[in-house]
Parts: C-alpha cells; structure tokens; sequence
C-alpha cells in the first residue's frame, strides 16, 4: 500500500503536557535569557545570548527535517 | 478540547488577530531600527557620549549652577525643565520651556560638555529616527494614539495567549517542529505559523506586556505625582509655586540629596511645576547600578528656595514596574549581540503576523466548521484522518 511520507510522520494521539513540553521548554530558555541579561553585564550578558540563542536555532533543525517535495525522497520511503 | 471550545478560540484568536494585525506590522517594521537608535544615532550625528573625554558628568564636572546659567544664555526668557546625567561621559542635557509647566513639543534639549563647560549646541531632532520613534510610540497622534496603540497591544497579548491554546489540539498528533511543505500551501503555511509562532511566544508576550505598560506610563507618573509626591510633600500645601526667579542653588540641592541618598548616581533632576515634580521642589532621581535598576528610579525632594532635603523614598511598586520594563520592551540592556536577538525576533513576529494573514485571506471559502476541523486534525484533511 502506498502510504504519503507525512502520514507516516503522524503520530498517535499525545497528551497536552506532551504537546507543550517543547513551547514550555522554550519559554523557559527564553525568560531566563531575558532576565540574564538584566542581572548585570558580562557574564550574564554572555549568559543571556546563549540562553536566547537556543530557541532561535530550532528553526535550523526543523528546516533540516522539512518534508519537502522530493520524488527520489519518496521512492526511498516506499520501496 | 470539545468542538465548540475549539470553535470560542478560534474566533478569539482570528477577532483579537485581525484588528491589530496592521497595526503589529507598523509596530514591528518600526521597532526594527529603533533596537538600533544608539548605533544608528552615533553613526549619522555626532556621538557625543563616546568622543567627550573626563569625568562622567553625573560624578563631576563643572557646577550645575555654572551649567544652568550656560542654558540660559542659550535659551534667553526660557526655565529650566530637566538637567540629565550621562554615567559614562561627560555629556550633560539641560531642557528647557517657555513655562515650568510646558508641553514636551515646546520644550528644547540642549547638549554640553561638564568637563570644560562648552555648551554644545541643541539636540539634532526632526531626523527621520525622531519620526520612527514617534510612529512607534503614538502614531502621530498624541496622547490618545498612545493609548491607542496600548489597547492593540492588549489584543496582541490575546491573540498570542488564544493562538497558545489552538496550538494543542492542532499539534495533538504531530511531532514538535513539523513543517509539512511538501503538501498544498495551507498545510505548510499552517505548520509555519504554529511553529514560528509559539517559538517567538514568550519573547513577544514580555514584549507586547511591556509595551503596554509603557504605553500608559504617563497616567502612572501622573497617579504617583498626585498621591505620593503630594504626601511626601503636603506641608506645603496650597502655597505658591517657587517662580524661576527664586530657585536656590542646584549644588547645593544636589549636594542634600546625595546626603539623602549617598553612593547613588544621579541620573536627572526634575525642575519645580513639571511632570515629574510639586511647584515646590528640585526632585533628584537616582538610579541603580545595574541593568536592572539602572531604569529604576528614587526621588530625593529638595526645597527648591533653600536647596534643602525634605524627603526621600521609594517610587510605588507599580512605578518600578512600569520602570523596570523599559529595557525589556527596548531589548538595549545586553549588548549588540542582544539587539541581534531582538531584530530576529521581531523579524519572526512579522512573519508570524504574515502568515496569519495569509490564512485568513487565501482561505476557500466556507463555514467556519472547516476551520475547526483544519485545527483539530492538525491539518490533515477529513480523508486521510
């Protein structure tokens, strides 16, 4: 049977909390990234960025594991 | 999540989205160079804070009273408003009006070097920054643009709240990051804004809160000056404001309120019948010595005939918050690689914004039910589910 890439990607049914582990994690960095830098400079500046910079590197990732339009791609997965 | 509650946000998301939608773009598209202000500023115009060389003017220099009467000459027929510090440089701005009361766009910022005394001329202004600034802040429009601007940022902290919360069921049954873009436009457009949307969440949340708080920060200076101020000041009453030609000493003003409050730095002094101060009283702020309290402020309140303390305290909580969230709205408090973050985010928010446009508008048409029905299945059609 002939199954679309991105259904195979779908998962079963997950729980709230599992749905916003990632969000929540994120919003986490991101605060604390905010108030670091408040606390002084220096260190906690340099604290700040990367703390900041963590969120702003996931689209990196996802972008790498897009599903594209990709015929080759979609014979792999089939055969 | 029931279809119903799906449905309750949805169209809390869309209404709350759709009217500040625009208004977000300008916010964002504004608020891009104005991350960068002290750059753009020390690029184009005469930077003054880094080539002035001595003692940082809010430690020493030249004597107020010396600096004030060089405002003067300048100024002829003219009150002082505001004198500001700089803790880096010898900078020193003295404002000034035609009335202890003036309006701000009848006021004039002068520039001067405490270290030698040079006055160095008025502040450049009517540049297209001044112009962004003021877009930003009320879109021209004065106070009721403000506010204005301040009532879309509470919608804009509803949509991102309501966006949160359609962002469960929509991800119920898809892994973290997925961006479907090799299916028809909507289902990556979908995937998109979720994704960059609750990336950007807390950021745009503290940004958005922020915001607003600054939007109504002149009713909040105006609440502590008519009630804590007042009392910190009430044996004076009803009496007559100290017309100009009575002020004492500034030295000596300073000179007790750094008695008040020693190992301080001050950061302006506040001139009797303005804003920031009673008919009565130089009020000296102060500020803390770290990002954190650098923008928050304690008044020490001088008689302004006798340059003698009479009190000084704390502002109410609810002024050091409206304080403190300054650098968090302006981002200017970590550096440039910090304002590099702020720029990226808000490029994010605009795309956020886009995105949410383009689903509301390249819509098929039809009932709201197929809407829902996108949401709770994450984007798989009603065949494949």
């Amino acid at each position: 049977m002939i199954t679309h890439r991105f259904e195979a990607r779908r998962t079963a049914r997950r729980s709230v909390l599992r749905v916003l582990r990632m969000p929540i994690l994120l919003a986490i960095l991101t605060l604390a990234g905010l108030v670091a830098g408040l606390i002084g400079d220096g260190v906690p500046d340099l604290l700040a960025w990367i703390l900041l910079a963590i969120p702003l590197s996931v689209p990196l990732v996802a972008w790498t594991r897009r599903h594209r339009r990709n015929p080759m791609k979609t014979k792999e997965i089939l055969q | 999540m029931r279809r119903s509650t799906i449905k309750a946000w949805f169209l809390i998301h869309k209404w709350s989205s759709l009217v500040c939608t625009l208004f977000l773009f300008l916010l964002c598209v504004t608020g891009l160079p104005l991350i960068f202000h002290d750059e753009i500023d020390a690029a184009f115009g005469e930077d003054y804070e880094a080539t002035l060389t001595g003692p940082a003017s809010a430690q020493d220099g030249v004597p107020l009273d010396t600096m004030l009467s060089l405002a003067a000459e300048q100024r002829p027929g003219e009150v002082p408003l505001f004198m500001a510090f700089s803790q880096d440089s010898p900078l020193l701005t003295i404002t000034t009006g035609p009335a202890p009361d003036a309006a701000e766009s009848e006021m004039t910022l002068l520039f001067f070097d405490r270290a030698t005394g040079e006055p160095l001329g008025p502040a450049p202004s009517g540049g297209i920054m001044d112009l962004i600034l003021d877009l930003h802040i009320d879109l021209l429009m004065g106070q009721w643009g403000m506010w204005f601007l301040g009532a879309m940022g509470v919608l804009f902290v509803v949509a991102l709240v309501s966006g949160l919360v359609l962002y469960v069921p929509f991800m119920r049954r898809l892994a973290f990051g997925t961006l479907r873009l090799d299916r028809n436009e909507r289902v990556g457009r979908l995937d998109t804004h979720n994704f960059f949307g609750v990336l950007i969440l807390a950021w745009a949340l503290v940004v958005g809160l922020t915001g607003v708080i600054n939007a109504y920060a002149d009713p909040l200076t105006e609440s502590w000056r008519d009630g804590e101020l007042a009392r910190m000041t009430e044996r004076y009453g009803d009496a007559a404001p100290v017309p100009p030609e009575a002020y004492g000493s500034l030295d000596a003003a300073m000179a007790s309120a750094k008695v008040g409050l020693p190992n301080r730095s001050p950061q302006f002094i506040a001139f009797p019948g303005g804003a920031w101060s009673t008919g009565h009283h130089y009020a000296v702020f102060f500020q803390g010595d770290r990002p954190l309290t650098r923008d928050l402020l304690t008044p020490a309140l001088i008689d302004a005939e006798t340059s003698e303390l009479v009190a000084s305290a704390e502002m109410p909580v609810i002024n050091q918050a409206l304080m403190m969230s300054k650098p968090l709205h302006f981002g200017d408090y970590g550096g440039l690689p910090l304002k590099l973050i702020w720029a990226v985010l808000d490029i994010a928010t605009i795309y956020v914004l886009w995105t949410g446009i383009l689903l509301w508008f390249r819509r098929r048409p039809g009932r709201i039910e197929r809407r829902i029905e996108e949401i709770r299945r994450g984007g798989f059609s009603a065949a494949s589910a």
